[in-house]
C-alpha cells in the first residue's frame, strides 16, 4: 500500500463523506475573539460558508452580582452594581438607586435629578462611540475604533472629574448623588459636546457612508419587527425596526418628561439601521446635556438618609426600569425589611439581544457576518452573566 | 445631518486632513496624566486624626480594610492603637471609606499608578504619605453637605425649669420608642465606648439591640457585666459617651439614655429572664460583704451566681450605698434603685441592713464565720475646707445633707446659702436645697463658690446649666477664706480670687489673690469639696494590713495583703458608680479564684477519687446480691446477674487493694480546670435499687448501672492520669462498659 494517500483514496475510504449529514461542521467564535464584545463565545454549525445553527456559550464571566448583593448592606452595593455593564454602568447604579427610593418612599432633589440625566446621557453617548468602534472592527475598519475610542475618553474626562472614577462611576446613591457639579464643570460638558458633535460629520465621511459598511451592513441581519417584539427587543434594535419604543418617553423617570428630544427610528431594522439609529442618538443625548445644562436648578444633591450600617429598607418590591444605551434595563428589587436586600433580579437587555435573538438571526447569515450581527445589537457580556 | 446612502470609496480619505493636527495621545508613562481633582487614587490616613475606631474596615464592601495595631499610637479614651490598612487586590475605589469616616482623617489622592511583581507591596498601611510616598495632591475627600453619619443626637425631653424647680420628680423624661430607635441607629458599632466603660460594658450590642427593638436582648447583654443597668442608665457618668466615635464631629450617641430606655421596658417580673441561673453550688462557701452600695452589690450579684452564700452587711436602713444615700431623686428616682436591688436579693443574697460592721458587729468576727470579706465601704466622709467658721453648727458636709434628705430628716434650710464646691455631689446639693428652698420660701436664694473657673468646673456641663435654669448662682473661681459668724450666727462665706488651681506639675496647689475679696450673705454654709474614706473598720488590723498612700493595697484581684479580705468600690478606685461596679466584679472574681485555690473545695487527692469508686462498688455489690435474694428472677437473667455479681466483687476487692496498697495524697492535675475537678458525679444518681419484679426492668436498671460505671471509671482515669492506676483502672472501666452492652442485648 502506498504511503500517500489521496482525495480518490479518502473517497474510497469514506464513502458517505458528501452525504448531506456529513456536511456540516461545528466551528467556535470566542471566548477570546476580537470578533465577540468580551468574554463570550459562539458555537456554529455550518455548511458550506452558511451558518445553520448557532448557539451562544456565556457564563466565562459569571459573577454572582445578583446573590452578592444579598450579603451586602445597601449602601454597600452601589459600589459593586455598577460592575455589572462595563461600557454603560449607570443604568445599573440609577435603577438600584431608585428601586431603593421606590420601597422606602424616598424623595431626591431635583438638582440630583438632573445630575443623574447628565450622568445617563453622557454614558449613553460614550457606550455608543465604543459600540462604533467595536462594529467598525468586525469589518475591517480599524480607523473607526481609534477615532471613537479616543473620543469616548473625553466623555470619561468627564466622568472622572465628576465622579472621580473614569470607567465605574458609583455615583449614584439612594436619596440623590455623591457630590454636586465641579465648579465650571457646566462649561467643559458643553465643551466635550461641541467637540462630539463636530465629530458627528467626521464619522459620517470615515464610516457610516463608507462604501464598505454599506456593502456589508446594509441589508445583512435583518431582524423584522413582527419578531423583534415578539422576542423581546428593546432598545436601539427594536427602534431600527421602526417601532419607536422608549422608556424614557413611555414610562418617564427623573426629569425626562420636562426634556425635549425625539426618539430616532429607522425602517430597514438591519446590522446598518440599527448603526444609525445610535448616531442619531447621539446628536439627541448632546440635545438632553445641553438641556440640562441650562435649566438645573440650584439646591442640595442628596437627601439625607439614615446611618449605612444600621439603614433599614422598608419591606416592600419595586420594579423600575430606565433606558440604556442597551436597551430596556430594569431591576426588580425585594426588601424584607432588613439591612440588606432580600433578593434583586437584574433584567438586562443583553439576555434576549445577545442570546435569544442573536441566535435566532444567525441562522441562515453567512459565516463573515457572524461578529458584524452580534455587534450590530450591542448585547454586553458581562451583562448577560452578571 | 441627513444621512445619504452615497457612500463612495474615497470618502474615507478625508480624515487624512487630521494628519496634520496635534495627536491627543499622551506618551505614558514619561508623562503622567494628572487626575481630576476628585480622583479616588490611593488613600492617605492622618495617622494621629484618626482614632482607630474600624468603621471604614465595617463599610467596605470587599473586605479590603483590616485594621492593624500600629506601635507607638496613643491609646486612650476614644483612641485605639489600631489603624486600617488596605489590600489593594480587593479594593475597588469605591471611596465609602472616606464618605463614612468617623474623623475625616482618611482620604484618596490622584496617584494611580502602582506596579510591582511583589504582591505584598499591594498590602499598604496609608499614612499622610500616600503609598509611594510622593506628594501627590488630595484627591477623594470628605465632603461637608455629604455627611453618611447621623451627626445630630436626638434631643432628651425633659422638664422645664418651672416644672421641675420645686420639686423632686426625675427630670429626664426618657426615650419613647421611636426615639430610642432612631438613636440607637446612629451608633457605627465601633466599640471605642466598650474599652472605655470601666465595666467594658457590650454597648455595641445592646444599643444593636436596641435598634432591633429587642429591649429584652439589650438587658441580657448589660447583665452580663453590670447588674445595676437601671440605675447606671441614669446617673451614669458616661464615660462610654466621650469615648464615641461620633463625637469627633457631631453628638455622641445618648447611649446612657440608650440603656435607661432598655431597662425601663423590662419589668421587674422579667429580670430573671435575662440572668443564666443554672448555678453551681460551691460546697457551702460563704462571703460577706460589707456596703450595700454599688461595689457591694455587683459583687454579691456575681458571687451568689457564682454559688456562693452571700450575706450583705448595710449600715442604712435600705441598700443602695451612695445611689440611694448620695444622688437626689431627680436624678435617680428610688424605683430604680429599687428595682436593680431587689432584683439581685432576689437571686439569693442575705441582705442586713442597720447594721455597721466594726460597730455593731466586729469585722474578726466576720473574718471567722465567712470564707471571705468583701469590703465596700465607700466615701462617706465629707472634706472640710477647715476654713475659720466651719466648726459651725449650720455648716454643713453635702454627703451628710444628702442621706438625710433621702431619710427623710428634719434640718435647717435658711433663706439665704453658699455651697463650696465645683463638683457633680455640689451640685447635687445645691439643687437639692434649691428645690428646698422654693418649696418653703417660694424663691431661691443659693450662692455656689468653687475653685474652678467654670470651664474647668468638674461637675457635668449640663448640671451647671440647668443649676442655673433654677435659679442658682454660681461664682466659679472664688476660695473660701472664713466663714463670717456675728452674735453666733454665720451672716456670710468670705472668699478671695482663686488664681490657679493646679501648679506646673499638675497637682492640687491653689494659688488666692488675697486683694480680690467678696462676701457672700448667707445664713447656712455646704462643704461639697470632697468625700474620702472612713477607714475606722479597719482599725483592727492597721498593723498587718499593707496600705499604699491612702488606699489599701490590692493586688489584681482586690485582694488585700490580708487573704481573707478584698476591697471593692470608691475606697479602692474611682470614685462612681460605675467603677464601683467594676471593682465589685473584679474583686467576685478573686474571692472565687482564690477559694478556689483552696485544696479542700474539689476533689484533690487520688485517695478521695478511688473513695467515690469503692462507694460505687460496694452499693453495686450490695444491690445484685438484694436482686438475687429476692429469687424472683426468670432462670437466664439470674444466671447472668450471679455472674456479674462475682465480678463486680472482684472488683470491689480490686479497688479495695488499690486504696490499702496506696497511703498518699497526690494532687490531681492542677492543669485541669475547677469545672471538672468539681465535677460531682451526678450520674451515680443511677444507682438506684434495681427492682426484682420484671426482668425487663433489672436488666434495665442494671445497664444503666454499668454505664454510670463506665463513666465514672473514665473520669477517674481522666482525672488521675497516673499511669500507675491505669493498669488496674482500664480493667474496671472496660468491665463496666462490657456488662452495660451485654445486659442491654439481654432479652427477657
Amino acid at each position: 500500500m502506498s504511503d500517500i494517500v489521496t482525495i480518490n483514496d479518502g473517497k474510497a475510504i469514506m464513502p458517505g463523506a458528501n452525504a448531506p449529514e456529513n456536511r456540516e461542521y461545528n466551528m467556535f467564535i470566542g471566548p477570546n475573539h476580537p470578533g465577540i464584545e468580551g468574554n463570550f463565545a459562539l458555537k456554529l454549525s455550518i455548511e458550506g460558508d452558511i451558518i445553520q445553527k448557532a448557539k451562544t456559550e456565556a457564563g466565562f464571566l459569571h459573577r454572582g452580582f445578583e446573590k452578592l448583593m444579598e450579603e451586602r448592606l445597601f449602601i454597600q452595593n452601589i459600589a459593586i452594581v455598577c460592575r455589572i455593564c462595563v461600557p454603560d454602568p449607570d443604568p445599573n447604579e440609577e435603577n438600584y438607586a431608585r428601586a431603593i427610593e421606590a420601597i422606602g418612599g424616598i424623595e431626591v432633589p431635583r438638582r440630583a435629578q438632573f445630575i443623574r440625566v447628565l450622568v445617563l446621557e453622557l454614558s449613553r453617548i460614550a457606550s455608543h462611540l465604543f459600540t462604533f468602534g467595536g462594529h467598525a472592527g468586525t469589518i475591517g475598519l480599524y480607523t473607526m475604533p481609534n477615532w471613537s475610542i479616543s473620543d469616548r475618553d473625553r466623555v470619561l474626562d468627564l466622568f472622572e472629574e465628576l465622579t472621580g472614577g473614569r470607567v465605574y462611576h458609583i455615583f449614584n446613591m439612594p436619596g440623590g448623588v455623591r457630590r454636586d457639579l465641579p465648579d465650571g464643570f457646566k462649561n467643559r460638558v458643553r465643551d466635550v459636546m461641541d467637540y462630539v458633535e463636530s465629530r458627528l460629520s467626521e464619522y459620517d465621511d470615515l464610516f457610516f457612508n463608507n462604501k464598505i459598511l454599506l456593502n456589508r451592513a446594509v441589508g445583512t441581519g435583518i431582524l423584522p419587527v413582527d419578531k423583534a417584539i415578539a422576542w423581546g427587543a428593546t432598545g436601539p434594535n427594536l427602534r431600527a425596526a421602526g417601532f419607536a419604543h422608549d422608556v424614557r418617553k413611555d414610562d418617564p423617570y427623573e426629569v425626562y418628561e420636562e426634556l425635549e428630544f425625539d426618539v430616532p427610528t429607522a425602517a430597514d431594522s438591519d446590522a446598518y439601521s440599527r448603526l444609525i439609529v445610535r448616531r442619531r442618538e447621539i446628536a439627541e443625548s448632546i440635545r438632553i446635556v445641553r438641556q440640562v445644562l441650562d435649566k438645573i436648578p440650584e439646591g442640595p444633591v442628596w437627601n439625607k438618609q439614615p446611618n449605612p450600617l444600621k439603614w433599614r429598607v422598608p419591606a416592600g418590591d419595586a420594579y423600575v426600569r430606565t433606558e440604556s444605551s442597551k436597551g430596556e434595563y430594569a431591576y426588580y428589587m425585594v426588601s424584607d425589611g432588613g439591612v440588606r436586600p432580600y433578593r434583586v433580579h437584574v433584567r438586562g437587555a443583553s439576555v434576549t439581544h445577545g442570546v435569544h435573538i442573536l441566535e435566532n438571526m444567525l441562522a441562515g447569515a453567512r459565516i463573515e457576518d457572524a461578529s458584524q450581527i452580534m455587534f450590530s445589537l450591542d448585547a454586553c457580556p458581562p451583562e448577560v452573566d452578571r | 445631518m441627513a444621512i445619504d446612502k452615497i457612500g463612495s470609496i474615497l470618502r474615507p480619505f478625508t480624515a487624512l486632513k487630521n494628519l496634520a493636527e496635534k495627536p491627543d495621545t499622551l506618551d505614558v508613562p514619561r508623562h503622567y496624566r494628572p487626575a481630576a481633582e476628585r480622583y479616588r487614587g490611593f488613600h492617605v490616613n492622618d495617622l494621629d486624626k484618626c482614632i482607630g475606631c474600624g468603621t471604614c474596615a465595617e463599610i467596605c464592601d470587599n473586605a479590603a480594610i483590616r485594621m492593624v495595631p500600629v506601635k507607638g499610637k496613643e491609646v486612650g479614651v476614644g483612641k485605639t492603637q489600631y489603624r486600617p490598612a488596605i489590600d489593594y487586590g480587593r479594593c475597588c475605589w469605591c471611596g465609602l471609606c472616606v464618605d463614612v469616616c468617623t474623623t475625616n482623617s482618611l482620604s484618596m489622592t490622584r496617584e494611580y499608578t502602582h506596579i510591582s511583581p511583589d504582591t505584598d507591596t499591594f498590602f499598604i498601611l496609608p499614612d499622610e504619605k500616600g503609598i509611594h510616598e510622593k506628594d501627590f495632591p488630595q484627591g477623594w475627600h470628605a465632603d461637608e453637605k455629604i455627611n453618611f453619619l447621623d451627626l445630630e443626637r436626638v434631643t432628651m425631653q425633659e422638664l422645664s425649669a418651672a416644672e421641675r424647680g420645686d420639686s423632686f420628680i426625675e427630670i429626664v423624661k426618657g426615650f419613647s420608642k421611636e426615639q430610642a430607635v432612631k438613636e440607637a441607629s446612629r451608633c457605627v458599632s465601633c466599640g471605642l465606648c466598650t474599652a472605655t466603660c470601666p465595666a467594658h460594658m457590650n454597648i455595641p450590642e445592646y444599643i444593636d439591640a436596641i435598634w432591633k427593638e429587642d429591649a429584652t436582648e439589650a438587658g441580657r447583654q448589660m447583665y452580663k457585666t453590670n447588674p445595676l443597668p437601671d440605675v447606671c442608665g441614669r446617673i451614669c457618668t458616661h464615660k462610654c459617651e466621650t469615648a464615641c466615635s461620633l463625637g469627633q464631629r457631631g453628638d455622641p450617641v445618648s447611649i446612657r439614655w440608650l440603656k435607661r430606655y432598655a431597662m425601663d421596658q423590662i419589668p421587674a417580673s422579667e429580670l430573671n429572664t435575662l440572668v443564666n441561673q443554672s448555678v453551681v453550688k460551691q460546697g457551702g462557701k460563704k462571703i460577706a460583704i460589707v456596703g450595700g452600695g454599688p461595689a457591694g452589690l455587683s459583687a454579691a450579684y456575681y458571687l451568689v451566681l457564682m454559688g456562693y452564700g452571700v450575706t450583705l452587711y448595710e449600715k442604712y436602713p435600705k441598700a443602695g450605698g451612695m445611689m440611694r444615700y448620695g444622688m437626689p431623686e431627680y436624678r435617680l428616682p428610688y424605683e430604680s434603685i429599687d428595682k436593680d436591688i431587689d432584683f439581685i436579693l432576689s437571686l439569693g443574697v442575705e441582705l442586713k441592713t442597720n447594721v455597721t460592721v466594726g460597730k455593731d458587729i466586729p469585722v474578726e468576727k466576720l473574718r471567722d464565720e465567712y470564707d471571705a470579706v468583701i469590703m465596700a465601704t465607700g466615701f462617706h466622709g465629707g472634706r472640710s475646707t477647715r476654713v475659720p467658721g466651719t466648726d459651725h453648727p449650720m455648716v454643713f458636709q453635702a454627703v451628710d445633707l444628702l442621706a438625710r434628705i433621702t431619710n427623710g430628716d428634719e434640718f435647717p434650710v435658711e433663706k439665704d446659702i453658699v455651697v463650696i464646691g465645683g463638683g457633680n455631689v455640689a451640685m447635687d446639693i445645691a439643687r437639692s436645697l434649691a428645690r428646698m428652698q422654693k418649696k418653703k420660701y417660694g424663691t431661691v436664694s443659693l450662692i455656689v463658690t468653687s475653685l474652678e473657673t467654670r470651664d474647668i468646673m468638674p461637675a457635668d456641663d449640663e448640671e451647671i446649666v440647668e443649676g442655673e435654669e433654677e435659679g442658682i448662682v454660681f461664682h466659679p473661681g472664688r476660695g473660701p477664706e472664713e466663714i463670717i459668724v456675728e452674735n453666733g450666727s454665720i451672716t456670710g462665706l468670705k472668699t478671695s480670687r482663686c488664681i490657679r488651681v493646679f501648679n506646673d506639675q499638675k497637682m492640687f496647689a491653689p494659688e488666692f489673690d488675697k486683694n480680690d475679696i467678696e462676701v457672700y450673705a448667707a445664713a447656712q454654709v455646704i462643704e461639697a469639696i470632697g468625700q474620702g474614706p472612713e477607714f475606722d473598720v479597719f482599725a483592727p488590723f492597721a498593723e498587718s494590713l499593707e496600705m499604699a498612700g491612702r488606699r489599701v493595697k490590692v493586688d489584681q484581684f482586690f485582694q488585700s495583703s490580708l487573704p481573707w479580705l478584698f476591697i471593692a468600690g470608691d475606697i479602692i478606685k474611682g470614685p462612681d458608680a460605675i467603677t464601683g461596679i467594676e471593682t465589685g466584679h473584679q474583686a467576685a472574681l478573686g474571692v472565687d479564684f482564690w477559694l478556689g485555690k483552696q485544696p479542700d473545695d474539689t476533689l484533690s487527692t487520688i485517695d478521695e477519687v478511688l473513695k467515690i469508686a469503692l462507694g460505687f462498688q460496694r452499693e453495686q455489690v450490695t444491690q445484685l446480691e438484694a436482686v438475687l435474694a429476692a429469687g424472683s428472677l426468670a432462670p437466664a437473667v439470674e444466671a447472668e446477674t450471679s455472674k456479674l455479681l462475682a465480678s463486680e466483687k472482684a472488683d470491689l476487692a480490686a479497688v479495695e487493694a488499690l486504696l490499702a496498697g496506696r497511703n498518699t495524697r497526690i494532687h490531681l492535675r492542677q492543669e485541669m480546670p475547677r469545672a471538672v475537678r468539681r465535677r460531682d458525679f451526678k450520674y451515680l444518681e443511677a444507682q438506684k435499687p434495681i427492682p426484682a419484679e420484671s426482668a425487663s426492668a433489672t436488666i434495665k436498671a442494671i445497664t444503666e448501672h454499668a454505664s454510670a460505671g463506665f463513666r465514672l471509671y473514665t473520669d477517674i482515669l481522666f482525672l488521675t492520669k497516673s499511669k500507675e492506676l491505669e493498669f488496674s483502672l482500664d480493667g474496671l472501666r472496660d468491665h463496666q462498659k462490657a456488662t452495660a452492652e451485654r445486659f442491654a442485648s439481654l432479652k427477657d
